[in-house]
């Protein structure tokens, strides 16, 4: 930025400016993207079989098999995210519990928090939305389906609470916490279905009675399956955003994030961010599981979730721990999820391609420096300093 | 701080503070009851048999006990562990202290829910000692990166490509000690990379492992479903049966559960002494123990920081591990201090539960599977968070360390 | 900075080096274990058109349980009658109506839906589009849905012949059983293993105890999951020292690790389930006693045949002892250990199972 320094700048210049270092902030995540998918490529080549039974005879014939199944493979994910209305709302499906889950752990990260047990608490707050969106026949939409989502926010919480208290009273790290924490859930869940109170009752097997219609997430428009659950996602960014950087507890949170000690100087309740944040973070990974119910699945089954909690983490990573960037990051990935069945249907393709395509995404996000040693770029602030996480001794 | 070698020296020297010695004296008596009104509420006349055999060795009778005696008993016992505890304290032994008040209450607890039964001691303790060695070799893994400044919480990831590359290995080759050694390299190179990642790139290394476990998982799965589905072959690698060791092995009671078992526990035993010998009685141990806690410090002495951070990350052992068990390590390697043979106590803790929780779905306890289930993991939270609290962590853990 | 140029590019070179390392491990043998490979090409068969398209549940394809074996079924309808196959694996819930809905525009003749887990989705996609043939493992609809084929087992009798041949190798008076998860068709096996010993008992006098499953309360042993094969191990291992002698493991892959302590234990026997467990797993012929068989396979190659024919006959294929959908494995390696009197009983029993005059329910619970 070369701006004329003592005019003032033009329009046109501070758009161009803020352009520039929008750019600036995306170019890693751009990269990291690129990056991915060629290794990804490579794997696609690698552990194709014309192309490892060619390999021996016909080199060149061997790299064409290799080449089509790539096109294939990314032509499929392609169509199947965004070739078609019904391919935009999958991605804005798979988005949307993504976002949610992506804000828990990003909240987390702000305050110095690694919440690995977004998985659990996914699963406990569906379990409290669906023992709400079960029972209460009669009950009006407008009472009951905000009760319903509330359940999941609260369950969520609880379920973050736990882990909160502990590092707070007793300083166990919240990293070992929720992920024994995240095995337990799904044993709570196991036990549950297996109760009259959520299984259906012609069934033996652990699946709950549907959700009610008036406790149901009904669709965004017409009959997609997109629903109402992506609104309150993008609330919630908003809210987070909000939360973080406009509020005084936001300020405490990243105060404490940033340097605990400090802090404590300052005269923050330590203790008391950490809950908080951890309850919070938990309520929003909660919110998650309550979307997917009440909005997608209308029922519980357990293992519903395919790792939401986990690939928060790379949503935080990827998006720099800002409620925007969580949002985009949740809808690439939400458009990888989405292309990946297309994909598998079209070219056989294994759709764990898309996890080690995310999986290389957040090492190459992770690490702003190896982009830039690629690339040899120079590239904006490195993300990491927006994440505070320490050793275990904190 | 001195050396770090048993459970209680995690702690600053010096025992504890009055307020937790007075809270573990009211654990205690609580214990204490709770054995003595719940554990000894047993119909009159009930005796627990404990089977005191495993394998084919010299045969011992079983030991049989008078069900609610034995609670009394075991509550007394206890309850006098809580007086001490109050009034005169146990000073440094404070550790030992608890260890013995849980064998106390875990044995209670067997005898009751045993009454009128059978469970076979023998069988619990070769069981435990066999799960807990995954757990301690992630301990190990964990003590070595942790102790020269890195966290390693890759080491579930590490396990898993460990596995899927000697399962591959050495059914291709048909070699099991090639798959071995297939398993160390490939848990050697993502140690590459979580160093590479951590020292040289400076990303948070908490991150980078987690980045490491996912990449791990997304890998292994495409492969498995793109590679072995299609090749079941590549998939059916070689046993390792137990080894019975002559002689030992016909020794009463612990003849069937020491010296007849998998190769594994004899290669974590002799790990565990090899990596406390280095770490406390060698110059290189000191070297790296002063890298961990002191970078500045250790760097004006001169030693290169980067050499030993980078040799440390990637001799890490790690084998025969499943789903969550690498960071029931991790908890490992906290409760024991940091130390070979804490976190191998602490292994045994776990391994324990777990298998004391398989014996209780055969024993019809009336309570749900998933809660048994449970008990593994709710074990690790409780000794996380309640028995030792804040342990103390090497000093530099965490950090990436930037040579000025 | 002269360092970091170099070990840029090499990280990357780290990751690619593992994925190389990975699949170079593969490569050798993929070629010389080719007869392995299940996908045959279809060049025996005359080639008619129809497309018959599997969506697994959760557990993908590899699960070596019942999508594999649903999938087994779709690869001999493709080598055998030339039809066309496809394949969707769901990593979620969410996923089971958009790869339904995949199918259906893709023209699929058959869409086969595995599990218990998609009855939901499988039945709504059915509803809207009646004109589409499905067919539901492990599943039925009541009332039926005309153009939905329910494929049900009848694993509880086939399970009752293996707790009879169990009752009646035992030396010990104890043999032991465990399932992966607590769902209806794990404990199902389980309830007919107990049913076969409460049955040798009445007929024997004998007093054999089944110890990891009571159908009473519901409650036993199970390892929670059906990948841990250690857990398999030492659940199995808890079984043994309990003076178990015979072991039915009905959990999938982490029966392995049962046949592991079986086959250390040296002097007790090992059941399978699903599959011929002596052919799929070797190393541990001679532990193998016998295997419960679930023809998932059959079932769903019977499902295209009737699919390819017309409009389904009937909504419900239901695998018995008399269709072969679910059966008793050889003996195989132990033929000689086990007395020909057993023999001869179990082959009874099974005549009694087929013609009704024996049912598994009414020796669930011993009396």
């Amino acid at each position: 930025m070369t701006a004329d320094v003592g005019t003032q700048p033009s329009v046109t210049q501070r758009i161009g400016s803020a352009l520039i270092s929008a750019a600036r902030q995306l170019i890693v995540p751009a990269l990291a993207v690129v990056s991915a998918l060629i290794l990804g490529a490579v794997v696609i080549i690698l552990s194709d079989p014309k192309f490892v039974s060619l390999l021996g005879t016909d080199i060149g014939g061997a790299f064409g098999a290799g080449f089509r199944s790539v096109l294939a493979a990314y032509g499929g994910l392609l169509k199947g995210s965004v070739g078609s209305p019904d391919a935009i709302s999958e991605t804005f499906l798979r988005a949307t519990p993504l976002i949610l889950a992506g804000l828990a752990v990003a909240l987390g990260f702000r305050a110095g928090l690694f919440n690995i047990g977004a998985e659990g608490q996914i699963y406990i707050g569906g379990m409290f939305a669906t023992i709400v969106g079960i029972n209460f026949d009669g009950m009006p939409t407008f009472i009951h389906l905000p009760l319903a989502v509330a359940a999941g926010f609260v369950g969520g919480a609880l379920w973050g609470f736990i882990p909160g208290i502990l590092k707070a009273r007793t300083g166990a790290h919240e990293v070992i916490t929720t992920i024994m924490l995240n095995y337990v859930s799904y044993r709570v869940i196991d036990f549950a279905l297996h109760q009259p109170l959520l299984q259906r009752p012609d069934r033996s097997d652990p699946v709950s009675r549907f959700v009610l219609d008036s406790a149901t997430l009904p669709p965004l428009f017409g009959d997609t399956r997109v629903h109402w659950g992506l609104v309150i996602a993008l609330a919630a960014a908003v809210a987070v955003s909000w939360l973080l950087f406009r509020s005084t507890k936001g300020f405490e949170f990243r105060a404490v994030g940033l340097n605990p000690s400090a802090a404590g100087y300052a005269g923050m309740n330590i203790s008391r961010t950490i809950i908080l944040t951890m309850m919070i973070s938990g309520g929003l990974a909660g919110l998650a599981g309550a979307g997917e119910i009440l909005g997608t699945n209308h029922r519980l089954t357990p293992l519903f979730s395919p790792g939401w909690g986990f690939d928060a983490i790379a949503l935080a990573l990827l998006g720099g721990s800002r409620p925007i960037g969580v949002v985009g990051a949740a809808l690439v990935f939400g458009a990888l999820r989405a292309g990946a069945a297309p994909m598998q249907a079209a070219t056989g393709i294994p759709i764990d391609l898309v996890v080690v395509i995310q999986a290389l995404v957040i090492m190459f996000i992770a690490a702003p420096a190896l982009v830039r040693g690629i690339y040899r770029i120079k590239v904006g602030k490195p993300t990491g300093t927006e994440i505070s996480i320490k050793g275990w001794g904190a | 701080m001195g050396r770090v070698t048993t459970l209680a020296a995690a702690i600053p020297r010096g025992g504890i503070s009055r307020a937790r010695q007075r809270g573990y004296g009211i654990l205690y008596l609580v214990l204490a009851a709770v054995i003595a009104f719940i554990f000894g509420n047993v119909p009159g006349g009930s005796e627990t048999t404990f089977g005191m055999n495993v394998g084919r060795g010299v045969a011992v009778p079983n030991l049989v006990l008078p069900s609610a005696g034995a609670a009394y008993l075991l509550a007394a016992l206890a309850a006098a562990a809580g007086a001490i505890q109050l009034t005169r304290g146990f000073g440094a032994r404070w550790a030992l202290a608890l260890t013995g008040v849980i064998v106390i209450f875990a044995f209670a607890f067997l005898t009751w829910i045993a009454a009128d039964g059978q469970v076979n001691l023998a069988g619990i303790l070769q069981a435990t000692l066999q799960l807990s060695v995954p757990i301690t070799f992630g301990a190990m893994s964990g003590i070595l990166c942790e102790r020269s400044g890195v966290v390693n919480i890759a080491i579930e990831g590490m396990l898993l490509s460990g596995a899927f590359a000697s399962a591959v290995v050495a059914s291709a080759t048909g070699n099991h000690w090639i798959g071995i050694v297939a398993a160390i390299i490939v848990g050697g190179l993502l140690a590459a990379l979580l160093a590479v990642l951590a020292i040289r790139y400076l990303v948070n290394q908490i991150i980078a492992g987690v980045v490491i476990n996912i990449f791990a998982t997304g890998v292994t799965s495409f492969l498995a479903s793109r590679v072995l589905a299609h090749y079941p072959d590549l998939n059916n690698p070689e046993r390792f049966g137990p080894i019975v060791l002559p002689v030992l092995s016909d020794l009463p009671f612990v003849g069937g559960i020491l010296f007849r078992q998998n190769l594994f526990i004899y290669a974590c035993i002799a790990c565990l002494v090899i990596l406390h010998f280095m770490l406390f009685s060698t110059r290189w141990g000191l070297r790296v123990r002063a890298v961990g806690e002191h970078p500045l410090a250790a760097d004006t002495v001169g030693i290169s920081v980067f050499f030993v951070r980078y040799r440390n990350v990637i001799g890490t052992f790690e084998k025969e591990m499943t789903a969550g068990h690498g960071f029931i390590g991790l908890a490992a390697m906290i409760f024991g201090g940091w130390a070979p043979f804490g976190s191998f106590l602490a292994g045994l803790v776990f391994g324990f539960a777990d298998a004391v929780q398989t014996r209780l779905s055969i024993l019809h306890v009336g309570l749900p599977t998933q809660f048994l289930q449970m008990v593994p993991y709710l074990v690790t939270i409780v000794v996380v968070a309640g028995l030792v609290g804040r342990v103390r962590a090497p000093a530099a853990d965490g950090r990436p360390y930037v040579k000025e | 900075m002269r360092k970091q140029r170099w070990l840029g590019p090499s990280a990357a070179l780290f990751t690619a080096a593992l994925i190389l390392a990975a699949c170079q491990g593969a490569s050798p043998s993929a070629s010389a274990s080719s007869a392995a490979s299940a996908s045959a090409p279809a060049s025996a068969a005359p080639s008619i058109k129809f497309l018959a398209c599997e969506v697994t549940d959760t557990g993908g394809v590899d699960d070596k349980g019942f999508n594999q074996n649903a999938h087994d079924g779709l690869l001999r309808a493709q080598s055998e009658l030339g039809i066309q196959i496809a394949l969707l694996e769901s990593t979620a819930d969410t996923d089971y109506a958009p790869n339904i809905n995949t199918f259906i525009s893709q023209g699929c003749d058959l869409i086969v839906t595995v599990g218990f887990l998609l009855g939901d989705a499988t039945k709504a996609a059915a509803t809207a589009n009646p004109n589409q043939k499905f067919a539901i493992v492990d599943y039925a609809y009541d009332p039926p849905i005309p153009n939905v084929l329910g494929l049900v087992f009848d694993t509880k009798s086939a399970s009752m012949l293996q707790g009879y041949l169990a009752a009646g190798m035992s030396q010990t008076g104890i043999v032991g059983t465990f399932g992966g998860i607590q769902i209806s068709p794990v404990t199902d096996f389980m309830d007919g293993y107990v049913a076969g010993v409460n049955y040798y008992n009445k007929q024997k006098g004998t007093s054999v105890k089944v110890i990891g499953w009571d159908p009473a309360t519901a409650t036993g042993s199970f390892t929670g999951d059906f990948t841990d094969q250690n857990k398999g191990r030492t659940t199995a291992e808890a079984e043994l020292q309990a003076g178990a002698d015979v072991i039915y493991a009905v959990a999938g892959p982490v029966g392995q690790g049962a046949m592991a302590a079986v086959l250390d234990a040296g002097n007790a026997y090992f059941i399978g389930v699903d599959v011929d467990q002596y052919i799929s797993v070797p190393g541990f012929e001679s532990i193998m006693l016998s295997s419960e068989l679930k023809r998932i396979d059959n079932a769903v190659f019977e499902a295209i045949t009737e699919a390819i024919a017309g409009p389904f006959p009937s909504n419900l294929y239901v695998g018995t002892l008399a269709n072969d959908g679910v059966g008793i494995a050889p003996y195989h390696d132990l033929d000689s250990k086990v007395p020909q009197a057993l023999k001869d009983e179990i082959t009874a029993l099974k005549a009694a199972l087929i013609d009704g005059s024996v049912k598994a329910d009414d020796f669930k619970v011993a009396s």
